[in-house]
């Protein structure tokens, strides 16, 4: 149901008096009602408060400046605009640090910035974290040449010359060579390519390449130089650095990729949209974007393993979701089930083996299930388990592994990141 | 004044983490106390809270994510600030907090887009309501001067609340169509 038909215009109602002041004790009781009962409503609700949050920014940057000043490209963390105030900050006083970004977000005039060296292709639409091109600023509005582009934090845009829709996520690190090629070293990055960028080449660090023929797609590289591949839209042609191994992608279709490995060693799956994809690590998220619920600690044997991370789906009053996908080849499937009340899961073998997450400082703990697995569709079971105050388990996180893997799984030997090993790769 | 580099690069750092989220934190904060200048209130003591515990955060880390880490250190004070205010204000439900903050956490990929596209629908909006709306966020903490202005127009200001009420929602609808088609373009 649409969040805009007519079940939620007294939601909206109420929405404006909260923002106005004019919500009575009635209504806020009704509004809040409405929030906690209804996912919907409390979307809207998040919606209608970041509006009612930016507006008065951007009152006055959609005439000017729409970002923050761009520092000096030839002493980027020096600027002559900012650096009384990093003196200040030098001294120590905390509450200046923050009363002074306060004043940052003003508007204020851009500096002027050089452009680098180079046939500029790359231009950026929009930065929230750190850009840096060849270490020196980048931003927003910017059009920049080949170059290592580096974004420390937050989400980055670029368009490329070849019309290829560039978008960084969290630490990454990309090297555009020319409007049709780059090499992901670090990090996450999606692009989107139309017709005419057709054989848009990504690289790998090992020197694996990703051809696109004409998609969307997202390439993500852990620290280890590992790398995943999923395909959002259309088609992709993945290809082993020494050509041994080579395998068409179309939407749905994700791929694991380890780094060092004597040959490109994949297992394909097709998966629900609602789900991100990963190797099990501490730090992995632990739900899909779902308050930074992340893992700590996991059985050694298993860190390293392809891992498919669902969403959290309707909230915490809802059975963990329960989503499907498709392998390819044979595998050994190890489940991560919240240890919530109890959820039924036919044909899965329990073992002994625990993992744990913490979400909010609040720490919670998985018991591990097993499976062979046939290709074909996989069936992850929702969670229905329930706490003592209502609250459902979150949904399952599922571990590829290959079909010989055998389950040895003991609940002494969870690990943290010092501990973390690689693991064996799935063919 | 005496002047220490390392705490100097350390706060420059700092600076250049901060100052680009330091919008979401707000936006994120004002989703748990919708109340202006609580949130402002909360807003410093994030930002102060974040800059003591500085140390603990690795932007080497694989898993570094500063807005994220901001996010969990901006619900505490939140919690701390309920905690303050639960004897002498009337306060939202832990299952409210709870559903919202899920909620923000779900579509918090969704903010940066939302964001562009509320600066392409602000210049949509006519003259007369933008002027509304600058209005009203002027001095957003005591909601503008939206009855003075009504008294200077002569009309209720339950008229003018009714027009903000209507421009927020077209406002709304335009982002969402703006972000679709950015989705589908």
């Amino acid at each position: 149901m649409s969040r805009t038909d007519s079940n939620h215009d007294a939601l909206f109602d109420l929405l404006a008096g909260l923002c106005d002041g004019t919500l009575d004790e009635a209504g806020r009781a009704e509004m809040q009602r409405r929030i906690v009962e209804d996912p919907d409503a409390a979307a809207l609700y998040v919606e209608y408060m970041h509006l009612h949050a930016s507006v008065p920014q951007h009152l006055n940057l959609h005439v000017a400046a729409p970002s923050l000043p761009a520092p000096s490209r030839a002493t980027p963390e020096r600027s002559a605009h900012r650096k009384p105030i990093m003196y200040a900050l030098a001294a120590a006083v905390v509450l200046i640090v923050c009363g002074v970004v306060m004043v940052q977000l003003s508007p204020a005039p851009v500096s002027e910035v050089t452009e680098p060296a180079g046939s500029p292709f790359v231009s950026i639409i929009d930065s929230t974290g750190n850009l840096f091109v060849n270490n020196d600023a980048g931003y927003a509005g910017g059009t920049f040449g080949a170059a290592t582009y580096e974004l420390k934090s937050g989400t980055a845009e670029f368009l490329l010359a070849g019309r290829v829709s560039v978008n960084l996520e969290g630490e990454t690190r990309l090297a555009l060579h020319d409007p049709m090629n780059a090499t992901l070293s670090r990090g996450v990055a999606t692009f989107e390519c139309p017709p005419e960028a057709r054989g848009f080449t990504v690289k790998l660090p090992d020197g694996s390449h990703i051809v696109d023929l004409g998609t969307k797609f997202q390439v993500r590289v852990d620290a280890a130089g590992d790398a995943s591949v999923r395909v959002i839209e259309g088609v992709v042609n993945c290809q082993g650095v020494d050509q041994s191994w080579n395998q068409s992608m179309s939407k749905g279709h994700a791929v694991w990729f380890r780094h060092q490995a004597q040959a490109i060693q994949a297992h394909v799956v097709d998966l629900p949209d609602n789900s991100s994809i990963g190797r099990l690590e501490v730090g992995l998220a632990r739900v899909d974007r779902y308050l930074d619920a992340h893992v700590t600690g996991a059985p050694p044997m298993l860190i390293g393993l392809p891992a498919v991370v669902p969403q959290r789906g309707a909230g915490s009053g809802h059975p963990g979701a329960g989503y499907q996908f498709m392998l390819t080849k044979p595998a050994r499937l190890y489940l991560l089930v919240h240890d919530r009340g109890t959820t039924a899961l036919d044909g899965w073998e329990r073992t002994s083996a625990s993992s744990s997450w913490i979400v909010m400082d609040r720490s919670f703990t998985d018991t591990i299930y097993t499976r062979l697995a046939q290709p074909g569709v996989v069936n992850i079971p929702e969670h229905t388990g329930v706490d003592p105050q209502g609250l459902h388990g979150v949904p399952n996180v599922c571990l590829i592994a290959p079909p010989s893997e055998q389950a040895s799984l003991s609940a002494a030997h969870s690990t943290t990141a010092s501990e973390s090993s690689a693991k064996g790769d799935i063919e | 004044m005496h002047r220490e580099p390392i705490q100097t690069d350390r706060a420059d750092q700092f600076f250049q983490l901060y100052a680009p989220i330091q919008q979401r934190v707000f936006a994120y904060i004002l989703t748990l106390v919708p109340h202006w200048a609580d949130a402002e209130e909360i807003l410093q003591e994030t930002c102060v809270a974040m800059w003591r515990d500085f140390e603990q955060f690795d932007a080497d880390r694989a898993d570094s994510d500063f807005f994220r880490w901001a996010s969990v250190i901006a619900f505490h004070r939140v919690l701390d600030f309920r905690k303050r205010q639960t004897r002498s204000k009337l306060m939202f439900s832990d299952q409210f907090i709870d559903a919202v903050a899920e909620a923000a956490t779900r579509h918090g990929d969704q903010i940066d887009r939302r964001l562009r596209a509320l600066r392409h629908c602000l210049q949509k909006v006519s003259p007369r309501d933008r002027d509304l709306i600058r209005l009203r966020y002027e001095t957003p903490a005591a909601h503008g001067n939206v009855k003075a202005y009504a008294e200077s127009l002569g009309c209720p200001a339950d008229t003018l609340y009714k027009a903000l009420a209507r421009v927020r929602r077209q406002l709304i609808e335009c982002i969402r169509l703006s972000v679709n088609r950015e989705a589908e373009a």
